[in-house]
């Protein structure tokens, strides 16, 4: 086949994979049949929500089959993608040389929508980084999943968020990179509530999807207003080409008095918004901490390796746009810039405090996530474009690793829970006070010990814990938390940037509040003794469940550590040596998909896109370890010298006083939004369905069908008026030449007899008619 | 040989399409709609006959050959429907067929 | 003309090998006749088996035959031809045709009137239609319409072999005898035309014709008043098989009475037909009627008109309709009004190609939507034939939300709606239409469908928002059935969204 030979059209297949084991497991080995829930040989599931209602089980086969399928959709998207990359390492400049495939979608006049695939240098880290989290995902996915009787819904649904994932990501224009992003918002509001009895979850899905919806309307006009001004949405056409940046730089739709806005700025905040929205920055960051409610490897799918990731990945896309017009690297930002630094390192001090009050495994991870993605958005602002890619792909790495291993552990701690239910342990002093009837695995007071009784889930989630933190030299983390704040430093000392400098200062803060919540939280999980007997018998068991739920955490583990030393810059010194002795690979690969300084030269409106990187300064990378040493040493002395008991308050409740309840309760923004948002518009919906529905839209959908019943009923009126009155002489109607006409559908086979034969007769006319006209000449 | 042209027979075949047609719109019983139908696709045959005359040829006689054919498989249809009518209703009266109308 | 050959060089000279579609099918049927016989009790299920695999056969045959023919192929000495053309239509009939027969096995067994030459009948039909979009000469033009129509007459009145004096056996009957009578007086015509054309230019070949007859329109002799009136005749013959104003008028009364596949099946295939048989006689040999000055033909005043009949009377009186079917019936002649209006525009010199190919992608949307909404309507309908009324399907959305979802789907297609297959097949006739010229027809074709927008959109009202007032209505259908929904809603789906897919199939489709 052609296609597969062609290095070009390639690209098309990545997606192709998880997409059509998607349909095949919808369509053909989804079989289910319903039994009750208390069916426990039928039904193997132990959600206690389930109780009393019937449930659909997958037959066994099929659940089997639909692994199978999806597995192997994964595994062909990860072949094809290093084919592609290797295809990619063979051109002899990528960047300036390209992968691209495209087709005509819809013709639009003079010229073509074209839909199609490109590799450029952006596409390659995620074409990297995105399958092989997805593999194991997947991986961990089968041992997780291994009782659930909805198995095969659950790899259809994830198989299709694959797909759209990596359509966005081989994606070459805007549409179908919002495609992709709609049809992960969706995927991700039917995984959120992938056990939708249980209320939390359907509520949690619901918003998670209408929070994404508002940013994306936002985004779809900035999409509309680029491709009215620039005629197409291709990434190459717009985004590397000067000309059309300097046009959009330079273009003023809006002025504010004195103050001019380009149309680069309105559309490129309007995009910044859709990410804001998709990859969960204040103040659209509420679905987030609430998308826990989903499986774990769909939160770790969410929070790693595709939604979150997508948001960040589409600004790096359009970075050239957000900078066109200002000059980042010499502390002249434009609105976009300026928009992204703030509201991202906002976002990342913000998200880190709310962090350090949780209780719940899953749910501190969250703000970590939201914290570590307004890192690269604040980055972003501040034109440190290669180190927010740099950070993207770490940060995909160990935070896959965190979420996976933070569901090992869940998994563990029920596991322990029915293990003490089966043994008849009765309730003892250990148990925590609040643990009542329902006992909630996922809460932190009630683990402690775990080290011992689940080792491999300790070393991994130390690993990545440390990453993320940043612990400096070995973790990959460090080295692009490092760039970030070095890129900011930069900017501070060189130009005196107010900008730089608060990105500095607060992205240190936060640096340093991440290295002290989660060394609270490895201390809380893994150390000290067990405090409930279901931590002290949490394990994973024996066989494909425990292998399948650890293997994926080993392998990434050694990416959590791995991943940085692509990136140490090439005077970094000693280690350069090792790492990077001719340069920093990372950079000299990203940096390539931005236009060239050659051809930006020649535009003032356009700053120099390959700028160099920071170069070594000491400060930067002494806070980057400072602050990690020091909120992970605070964090051992807090929580891991002195284990918490039982039942004992956190130390951070007694340091923090009143602030913690706030913190606790995400400053209340849940209810602040229920208050200012949702139940205003519940009112007005309801308002506008009782005005406009009733009174409006209802009465003018009455007067449309009575205009339509009534031209309808003229036509028959006309035909009865036109064609009656020649009772039943058919004969005498030959010759009554109005008779021909009679009420037309009579049912009678004669009456539409003698219409063709007068028809025949006017058709012959006319055609004699106009050919005369021809003979004629 | 050709004493007569070919425009007469063709005249003629129009006469008989036209009288076929109107035997067609005017009779009520079924069986001689049929005949009125045989006659309009016969005088089609008189056309075909006449016109291979005229250009020598026999492609005009295949035609008819078809023709006849096709219209012998027709009236087979068309009585076995007639018979079955016949049995419903006791009648071949084409206006009783007005159930559906409108 | 040639001297009599050997079978083998026959075989070889005559080129046979590209009428393999349409004959294979007509031979697998007549295996299937002697199937049928030994199956006994257990025909039911060997018989439509039967009829799928023969489809499938002929549908390999096709992609053998046609696949690397963008250069057509004649067969049996100019008698058939095999092109692009051909290869797609006869692919659009076996794919209505499968749809049919899944319907029907449901239907008859409901209707306890299953018997093994119903699918016999439905395959020789459908080979007629595809002799029919293959014929290059009037002869096998007229022979093919017969196969398509022949069988097609005895399946309309197929219930009535109940012979229960039922009210259902009495419609079925009613109606095949109104299509029979009615097709055998249009024949008549077509016949005659063919015959007239015949006499005026000495040849039935239809590039032949196009060779010789600007001779006979320069003569201005009496060949050339036989050729004019000829071409009426053969517009009114063919007219009435696409069911186009003024011939439309048996259209709603045998949809209504004649069983609901073969309703389907005959709203879709017998269409083909016709229109395959007018685009080829009057795009490929009467094209030389064009007005040298404007490059019009001179028959594009004609169709235009009854283009616009068509599209005004089938859109209003579907209006006013209560019965599904009969809904439908004004429907499919408003659609055949659409194809009409590409016929109009193909009649402009230079627009031909874009015209057909518009035409072709309508027929393939027509094809799948139509089907689908028959199949919808059949699993609804009871077998005492109640149930089919606009009222029935009210509340459908919750007793059969998939149901529901595909029958909106439907007629969101056949409106016209974007991201169905409907839209592509509108949009690309309007703009053939606008290229040619034809703007006030294009006018009247979007306006139109704006008219249709509200008989459908009543479908779907009724089945979401009004609440059902009767009992919910239980699943009547099969497997079968099912499986024609789906692969109909398929087709609307797959070619609405991606829209270039049909106009690549097509783009090397040329008659001119």
């Amino acid at each position: 086949m052609d296609f597969l030979n062609d290095p070009n059209a390639l690209p098309w297949l990545i997606p192709a994979g998880p997409l059509l084991a998607f349909l095949i497991i919808t369509l053909l080995t989804n079989k289910s049949k319903l039994v009750p829930a208390s069916d426990h040989h039928e039904y193997g599931g132990h959600h206690p929500d389930y109780d009393g209602m019937l449930v659909p089980v997958v037959a066994r086969y099929s659940r089997v089959i639909s692994i199978g399928v999806g597995m192997c959709g994964v595994l062909a998207a990860l072949v094809i993608s290093w084919v592609t990359l290797y295809n990619a390492s063979q051109l002899h400049h990528i960047g300036q040389e390209v992968l691209a495939s495209s087709i005509a979608w819809m013709d639009t006049g003079e010229t073509a929508f074209k839909m199609g695939v490109l590799v450029d240098p952006a596409t390659v880290i995620m074409l990297v980084m995105v399958p092989i989290a997805v593999l194991m995902i997947f991986i961990y996915s089968i041992g997780y999943m291994a009782h659930d009787p909805r198995q095969a819904r659950f790899f259809a649904l994830i198989s299709l968020f694959a797909g759209a994932m990596l359509t966005l990501v081989v994606a070459d224009n805007v549409l179908l990179l919002f495609v992709g992003w709609e049809i992960m918002g969706v995927c991700s509001y039917m995984l959120i509530g992938f056990w939708f009895e249980k209320e939390s979850a359907y509520k949690a899905a619901i918003k998670a999807f209408t929070t994404t919806r508002i940013a994306d309307v936002v985004m779809l006009l900035g999409i509309a207003y680029l491709y009215s001004l620039t005629g197409t949405l291709n990434y190459r056409d717009i985004m590397y080409n000067p000309e059309t940046l300097d046009m959009l730089a330079t273009t003023a739709p809006i002025i504010f008095g004195g103050w001019t806005v380009s149309a680069a700025s309105i559309i490129g905040i309007f995009l910044i918004i859709g990410t804001v929205g998709k990859s969960a920055q204040f103040p659209l960051h509420v679905w987030l901490p609430d998308a826990m409610e989903g499986p774990t490897p769909v939160s770790a799918m969410i929070h790693a390796a595709a939604m979150v990731s997508a948001g960040i990945f589409s600004l790096i896309r359009l970075y050239p746009l957000f900078a066109a017009g200002g000059d980042p690297h010499h502390g002249v930002l434009t609105e976009p810039l300026a928009f992204m630094a703030v509201v991202g390192a906002f976002t990342a001090l913000l998200a880190a405090t709310m962090a350090v009050a949780q209780n719940d495994v899953k749910a501190v991870l969250a703000y970590s996530t939201i914290s570590q993605l307004g890192f690269m958005m604040a980055a972003l602002g501040i034109g440190a474009y290669i180190a927010a890619a740099f950070h993207l792909i770490t940060h995909a790495f160990f935070k896959a690793l965190l979420f996976m291993a933070a569901g090992s552990v869940i998994h563990g701690m029920e596991h322990g829970e029915h293990h003490v239910h089966e043994h008849g342990h009765g309730h003892d002093a250990s148990h925590h006070p609040d643990e009542g009837h329902h006992f909630d695995p996922q809460d932190m007071r009630n683990m402690g010990g775990l080290r011992k009784t689940m080792p491999v889930t300790f070393w991994t989630f130390l690993i990545g814990g440390l990453s993320l933190s940043g612990f400096p030299i070995i973790t990959a983390g460090f080295w692009s938390k490092d760039e970030i704040l070095a890129d900011a430093w930069l900017g501070v000392q060189n130009y005196g940037s107010g900008a730089h400098g608060m990105v500095f200062i607060m992205l240190a803060l936060a640096a340093f509040m991440t290295a002290f919540y989660t060394m609270r939280q490895i201390a809380l999980t893994f150390g000290g003794e067990a405090r409930t007997e279901a931590a002290k018998h949490a394990n994973l068991g024996k066989g494909v469940v425990s292998i399948t739920m650890t293997l994926p955490l080993i392998i990434l583990a050694f990416f959590a550590i791995g991943a940085g030393f692509v990136g140490v810059p090439n005077d970094f010194p000693v280690l350069n040596a090792i790492f990077s002795p001719e340069y920093n690979a990372f950079h000299h690969l990203t940096v390539e998909a931005l236009p060239l300084s050659e051809a930006t030269a020649a535009f003032s409106s356009l700053p120099d896109y390959h700028a160099k990187a920071p170069p070594f300064n000491i400060i930067p990378v002494a806070t980057s370890v400072l602050v990690a040493l020091l909120g992970l040493w605070l964090g051992w002395l807090v929580y891991w010298r002195k284990p918490l008991k039982a039942g004992q308050r956190d130390p951070m409740e007694n340091f923090l006083g009143p602030l913690h309840p706030v913190l606790q309760n995400r400053y209340y923004l849940d209810e602040i939004y229920g208050r200012v948002f949702v139940a205003p518009s519940q009112w007005l919906s309801a308002q506008i369905i009782s005005f406009l529905d009733r009174g409006i839209i209802d009465a003018l959908l009455h007067i449309i069908a009575r205009l339509f019943t009534w031209l309808g009923d003229l036509v028959k009126v006309l035909n009865l008026w036109l064609i009656d009155g020649v009772g039943d002489g058919i004969p005498i109607a030959i010759f009554n030449f109005g008779g021909w006409l009679r009420r037309m559908q009579s049912g009678r086979v004669q009456q539409y007899m003698l219409l063709i034969l007068a028809a025949a007769v006017a058709i012959g006319i006319v055609l004699v008619l106009s050919s005369g006209a021809a003979l004629a000449q | 040989m050709n004493a007569i042209g070919t425009e007469p027979y063709i005249i003629l075949s129009m006469v008989l399409f036209l009288m076929g047609a109107l035997g067609v719109l005017i009779r009520r019983n079924a069986i001689l709609l049929f005949m009125s139908v045989e006659l309009m696709l016969n005088s089609a045959n008189l056309a075909l006959v006449a016109f291979a005359r005229e250009w020598g040829q026999v492609d005009g006689h295949v035609f008819v050959f078809f023709v006849m054919t096709v219209a012998a498989a027709e009236v087979a249809i068309g009585l076995a429907l007639i018979v079955n009518i016949f049995r419903e209703r006791q009648s071949i009266n084409i206006d009783d067929l007005q159930q559906m109308r409108g | 003309m040639f001297e009599s050959p050997t079978i083998a060089e026959f075989v070889t000279q005559s080129n046979l090998a590209s009428t393999l579609p349409g004959t294979l099918l007509v031979a697998w049927t007549l295996l299937l006749v002697l199937v049928d016989l030994f199956a006994g009790d257990e025909r039911e299920h060997w018989t439509p088996l039967g009829a799928c695999l023969g489809l499938g056969v002929s549908f390999v045959a096709n992609l053998f035959v046609y696949a690397p023919a963008a250069d057509q192929q004649t067969a049996l000495y100019g008698m058939f031809i095999a092109d692009a053309f051909t290869g797609f239509l006869n692919i659009v009939i076996l794919v209505a045709t499968l749809l049919a027969v899944l319907m029907s096995r449901d239907y008859l067994m409901r209707a306890g009137i299953h018997r093994g030459e119903y699918y016999i009948l439905t395959l020789l039909s459908s080979a007629g239609a595809m002799f029919m979009v293959a014929a290059n000469d009037l002869i096998v033009v007229f022979v093919a319409l017969e196969l398509l129509s022949i069988p097609l007459y005895i399946l309309a009145a197929f219930r009535s072999i109940k012979n229960d004096g039922g009210e259902l056996a009495l419609k079925s009957e009613e109606s095949g005898m109104k299509y029979f009578i009615l097709g055998a007086f249009s024949s008549a015509f077509l016949v005659f035309g063919a015959a007239l054309v015949y006499g005026a230019s000495g040849t039935t070949n239809i590039p032949q014709i196009l060779e010789v007859a600007p001779a006979v329109v320069d003569a201005a002799s009496s060949a050339t008043f036989y050729l004019v009136v000829g071409t009426a005749l053969l517009i009114v013959g063919l007219g009435f098989k696409v069911a186009v104003v003024p011939f439309h008028m048996w259209t709603p009364d045998v949809y209504e009475g004649a069983p609901t596949p073969v309703t389907a099946l005959m709203s879709v295939t017998a269409k083909i037909g016709g229109f395959a048989a007018l685009l080829r006689i009057l795009v490929t040999a009467l094209s030389v009627l064009l007005l040298v000055d404007g490059g019009v033909a001179a028959w594009q005043t004609t169709i235009s008109i009854i283009a616009a009949l068509t599209l005004v009377l089938g859109n209003f009186v579907a209006i006013s309709q209560r019965n599904l079917k009969r809904m439908l019936a004004y429907s499919s002649i408003a659609h055949a009004g659409y194809i009409m209006v590409a016929l109009a525009a193909a009649g402009t010199a230079g627009s031909a190609d874009s015209a057909t190919q518009g035409a072709l992608v309508y027929i393939l949307a027509y094809m799948f939507t139509n089907l689908g909404a028959f199949a919808v309507v059949m699993t609804i309908e009871r077998v005492d034939g109640g149930g089919g009324n606009i009222d029935d399907i009210t509340g459908l959305a919750r007793s059969r939300p998939l149901l529901a979802m595909a029958m909106t789907i439907f007629m969101l297609s056949l409106t016209g709606i974007p991201l169905t297959a409907g839209f592509v097949g509108k949009f690309m006739v309007f703009a053939a239409a606008v290229q040619a010229g034809l703007v006030g027809l294009a006018v009247i074709g979007v306006l139109t469908s704006v008219v249709s927008a509200f008989y459908y959109m009543r479908v779907v009202v009724n089945m979401y928002l009004r609440d059902s007032s009767g009992e919910l209505l239980p699943a009547l259908e099969t497997v079968y059935v099912r499986w024609a929904i789906n692969i109909a809603l398929a087709g609307t789906l797959i070619f609405g969204i991606f829209y270039p897919l049909a106009s690549n199939l097509v783009s090397m489709v040329s008659i001119a």
